[in-house]
């Protein structure tokens, strides 16, 4: 596909809760998502009880069906893609029910097996997290069934479908609304038992877990929080969860639903589903779970481009998927590339010449690295104010393997590549606390000498050694053309090292 | 067109200067036309304030321009500008305040983007053909002592508006220190990162033939080339550079006859003009000989206008929206719903032509924000639409679109009771009315797919119907139309419906 030349795919995802429509547009290697539409179906209602689609579940299935075909048209999709998952497969009157969608909306919806549906949320976890060098488990709680994806160092090692479904579970254990303790417990042990078949152990240190029950725990925690972040990914820790398990389990389903930030008709459902989390928990023994929005049509999605022939960047780069989304992000708000990936190479150099000194370890590199890569996005905008800019659009782009805080601090870096210094008066600074503010400064500081040592665009200093001496630090370059404008504006950009150093920086 | 006295004061950053004319049924005599060199923006560039001294020395000045004012009996009829010279002094409060009490001048400070419109107008009502160049692609330039501003035009949008600190000036004292022999070369490796920063704001594949020049620097450049036409040519301009470049500034002074402070600006001044003629790729720069103040006097006392305004911000509007990759089939059908809808409500909204641009422009660019990210777009378009800076376009009328981008999904009355609830009554109900058009006209394509052809409104005793004549029934729209409809009903105290026919039914 050549440069600027897009098209719309529309993928749909049935599942025994909801129906998803997710209409995506694909350019340039990358794509994003245009539309999500969800109509809570609940087909597992009538599957978990009766064995089949009733009638009326039959005309509600068309009817929607048709709505998502105008959605789709409307958005001039290169057609539908529609999967459906265990409800369907488990319904008497599957042959039946795939006959009239296909008749009345012209739309041929494939059942897919648990193992396909584990797979295609891998492809989701891989464009969302950084797997290399971790075990991680997916669990995908969907109504009927849950698959469980073990990852390991971004590859996908084995994957099992259980009928552990939120819906399946509430409908075989719960009597009574609210719960028996002794219901409770005997869902649980259920759950021990189903789940050995899929070997979890310590060895696993990252859970996420996805599905529409799961996404509505993490916004429920983030709605508690006051932390506004829409984002793809969110984290919750156990602590959380084993409160939300305690006191969702002592209320009745109206109890349950006057809880904010939960859905109503996840109500009776949202329990079974927190449960098995948490024992998912237990077995790994890890401090909380991340949830991936979209998980499975996410990877439908990628999987759909995938049969159009176009590989997406992240998939022949597992080893770093964090930075090739963000090249992506880069790419999609046009920024300059190579100049940009000079200058994240200068800042390398610096960091790992000054990470002592400054006393930075750990992430502070991949947090640099990103701020280093996407400063100027915000140029897509205006020039003038684009440091403010490039806050906002990398604040608000999904960027992957960062926590929210890390994206936060990423933007501040961003934010303040150029001259101007935090003031009082900017809250996206000083709510920061102390020790990240101090991060920040020291980031920045590092980030503004790497681009004065490429001012001119013209990548003249190839690469750069860093000495650091009793009273002084000396920069030593190599250069391959006239460095007059860099040796001036390091000449300015240097007072933020030169203060936090306590050392003057020199450039030789 | 106003007759009588009219006087402009422009403060620059290297010079102060005063114009007063006297217009007459549309003729113009100049009376006046007074120059002050004093770079004022020297503290401002170097030390970032103006100094306590140079304060005084200004006050002074202008005390004479003053008894100008007064000898012309100007009371009101006069503009005073401050460019960048005070605009960038962290105590610019100070010094206009001192120069009120002091002279009686009441100073303004003019943004780079009005600066660089008002500009354009002159130039615009300058130049014979200027619309054929705002077809082809133009880029205006007017290189000061402290900034360059720049508007791009092509294809009758304004497609760049900005300005660039890389003045003469400041260049003069950022690469003071560089020894005289190579400094030539700083200043051109470091004008040329301005037009890569004007590249990667323009987009790729933005052509353009023209270059117009508009700057208090030109006559300096006229008194040494003194062209016969309205234009340089390149090869001079390379003759004089290559000349000068490795000269110390009072030979230059001497050989050229020109004033030491001109000298000293002389070479960043023909970098500019050659890098930016580089950029054009034109082998001519075409310029005005109206100088500022004169500009500013013919603007302000309404002598001069931009002819074509309206539909150079709608093209401009388009083209940002395209930037963002807008569903321009969808903005064009919101808008065509929402400007028929302006006109059959007109009886019940009373607003005039400035809202109804406004509406169009909210109906063009209300879903830029999916570029960022489909969730919230809305709060996505607002941020984009801020951002906007179109020359000549108040920031008023900008912001009122970003509200009702922010507005035309969502629940309006909760952004004014969490948000909105200090603005003043009469601007609550101007984008209420608005955003209640606007959301029935996107509501009316919700679908995307041009489902509704047509439609007639009529008000009746207690309702208003929208009759739309449709192509396929339009499930989508009359659940949008519902939904989206409740705040018309709470703006203007009377409900909407739509009826729908399907056509050749």
């Amino acid at each position: 596909m050549g440069t600027g030349e897009s098209f719309n795919v529309a993928v749909v995802d049935i599942g025994s809760n909801s129906l998803r429509l997710q209409i995506s547009e694909v350019k340039d290697k990358s794509y994003k998502i245009l539309e999500d539409y969800k109509e809570m179906l609940r087909l597992g209602d009538s599957i978990y009880t009766q064995g089949y689609f009733t009638p009326e579940v039959i005309d509600r299935i068309v009817e929607t069906m048709k709505g998502v075909k105008k959605l789709a048209e409307s958005k001039d999709c290169k057609g539908i893609r529609a999967v459906a998952t265990a409800a369907f497969r488990e319904a008497d009157n599957l042959v039946e029910t795939l006959i009239r969608v296909e008749d009345e909306c012209g739309i041929q919806i494939e059942v897919i097996s648990g193992e396909e549906e584990a797979r295609l949320t891998y492809l989701a976890a891989t464009a969302n997290f950084e797997l290399s060098n971790r075990k991680a488990v997916v669990v995908d709680i969907g109504g009927g069934s849950t698959e469980y994806t073990i990852i390991n160092n971004g590859k996908l090692e084995s994957s099992i479908s259980l009928p552990l479904g939120c819906n399946r579970l509430m409908r075989e254990f719960f009597e009574t609304d609210p719960p028996t303790s002794a219901m409770l417990l005997k869902m649980k042990e259920h759950i021990i038992q189903t789940q050995k078949e899929v070997g979890l152990g310590r060895d696993i240190d990252m859970v996420i877990c996805t599905g529409g029950s799961m996404n509505n725990i993490a916004v429920v925690k983030h709605n508690r929080d006051k932390v506004v972040r829409d984002s793809n990914v969110k984290y919750v820790e156990r602590n959380f969860l084993k409160k939300f398990i305690k006191s969702l389990g002592q209320k009745s389903y109206k109890e349950r639903v006057k809880t904010e930030g939960l859905e109503e008709r996840r109500g009776d459902l949202i329990l079974p589903a927190a449960i098995q989390s948490d024992l998912v928990l237990n077995e790994t023994g890890a401090r909380g779970f991340y949830t991936l929005y979209g998980g499975l049509r996410s990877g439908l999605t990628i999987d759909t481009i995938n049969k159009l022939g176009i590989e997406l960047p992240f998939q022949n780069n597992t080893e770093n998927i964090r930075f090739s989304r963000l090249m992506e992000i880069g790419n999609k708000f046009d920024f300059d590339e190579p100049s940009a990936v000079h200058v994240r190479n200068l800042a390398k150099m610096l960091y790992d010449g000054l990470k002592d000194e400054l006393d930075l370890d750990g992430r502070d590199w991949i947090i640099l690295e990103a701020a280093s890569l996407l400063r100027d996005v915000g140029k897509h905008i205006t020039y003038t104010k684009h440091h403010k800019h490039s806050y906002y659009l990398i604040k608000h782009s999904e960027l992957v393997g960062y926590s929210a805080s890390e994206v936060e601090l990423i933007s501040n870096v961003a934010r303040y590549h150029r001259k101007s210094p935090p003031k009082e008066s900017h809250a996206d600074f000083t709510g920061l606390v102390e020790e990240e503010q101090t991060k920040v400064l020291k980031l920045v500081a590092i980030l503004r000498v790497a681009i004065a040592l490429d001012r001119s665009h013209k990548g003249f200093i190839e690469s750069i050694d860093v000495c650091i001496k009793e009273n002084e630090v000396v920069i030593t370059a190599k250069q391959t053309g006239d460095i007059a404008m860099e040796i001036r504006d390091f000449q300015l950009k240097k007072e933020l090292l030169d203060t936090l150093l306590n050392k003057s920086v020199v450039l030789v | 067109m106003k007759n009588g006295v009219f006087a402009a004061i422009n403060i620059g950053a290297s010079a102060f200067r005063m114009h007063i004319s006297e217009y007459v049924e549309g003729e113009e005599r100049v009376l006046e036309y007074l120059i002050k060199p004093f770079r004022l923006g020297k503290d401002t560039f170097s030390k970032g304030y103006i100094s306590l001294e140079n304060v005084y020395l200004a006050t002074e000045i202008l005390k004479k321009f003053k008894e100008k004012l007064d000898e012309y009996n100007v009371k009101k009829n006069y503009k005073a500008v401050c460019t960048s010279g005070v605009r960038e002094a962290v105590n610019r409060a100070f010094f206009i305040d001192h120069i009120r009490h002091e002279t009686g001048i009441e100073l303004e400070i003019i943004e780079p983007a009005n600066e660089i419109y008002i500009k354009y107008v002159g130039v615009k009502n300058d130049i014979e053909d200027f619309g054929e160049y705002e077809k082809d692609g133009v880029l205006i330039a007017n290189i000061s002592s402290g900034n360059v501003a720049l508007a791009v035009l092509k294809d009758e949008q304004n497609i760049y508006s900005g300005a660039l600190p890389y003045g003469s000036l400041r260049l003069r004292r950022i690469f003071g220190e560089i020894p005289r022999i190579s400094r030539y070369k700083a200043y051109e490796q470091y004008v040329k990162k301005m037009c890569y920063s004007v590249d990667t704001s323009i987009g790729k594949g933005n052509q353009l033939k023209h270059f117009v020049s508009a700057c208090s620097s030109l006559n300096m450049l006229i008194s040494i080339l003194k062209p016969k036409k309205n234009l340089f040519r390149k090869a001079e301009l390379v003759q004089l550079y290559e000349s000068i470049k490795q000269v110390p500034r009072d030979n230059i002074m001497n050989s050229l006859g020109i004033r030491k402070e001109e000298a000293s600006v002389l070479l960043p001044t023909l970098v500019t003009y050659l890098t930016l003629m580089e950029y054009v790729g034109t082998n001519t720069v075409e310029f005005t000989r109206q100088s500022f103040p004169h500009t500013l006097s013919l603007y302000y006392a309404k002598n001069i206008r931009d002819k074509g305004f309206v539909g150079r911000v709608r093209n401009t509007i388009y083209g940002l929206g395209r930037r963002f990759n807008m569903d321009e089939k969808h903005a064009q059908t919101t808008v065509r719903f929402a400007m028929q809808l302006f006109e059959k409500l007109s009886p019940i909204h009373s607003l005039g032509r400035r809202e109804k641009l406004m509406l169009e422009a909210a109906s063009i660019l209300s879903d830029v924000g999916n570029y960022i990210g489909s969730k919230k777009h809305n709060q996505h378009s607002y941020y984009l639409i801020q951002s906007i800076e179109i020359p000549g376009l108040e920031r008023e009328f900008v912001k009122i679109v970003s509200y009702l981008a922010l507005m035309h999904n969502g629940d309006v009355e909760s952004w004014f009771e969490n948000k909105y609830n200090y603005f003043p009554m009469e601007k609550q109900l101007l984008i209420k009315k608005l955003v209640s058009i606007l959301r029935i006209a996107d509501a009316m394509d919700a679908s995307h797919m041009n489902l509704i052809d047509d439609f007639d409104v009529d008000i009746l005793h207690g309702k208003i119907v929208v009759s739309a004549k449709c192509k396929k029934t339009p499930f989508l729209e009359k659940l949008a139309f519902e939904e989206k409809g409740q705040i018309f009903m709470d703006t203007f105290g009377i409900p909407i419906e739509m009826d729908t026919r399907i056509l050749y039914d």
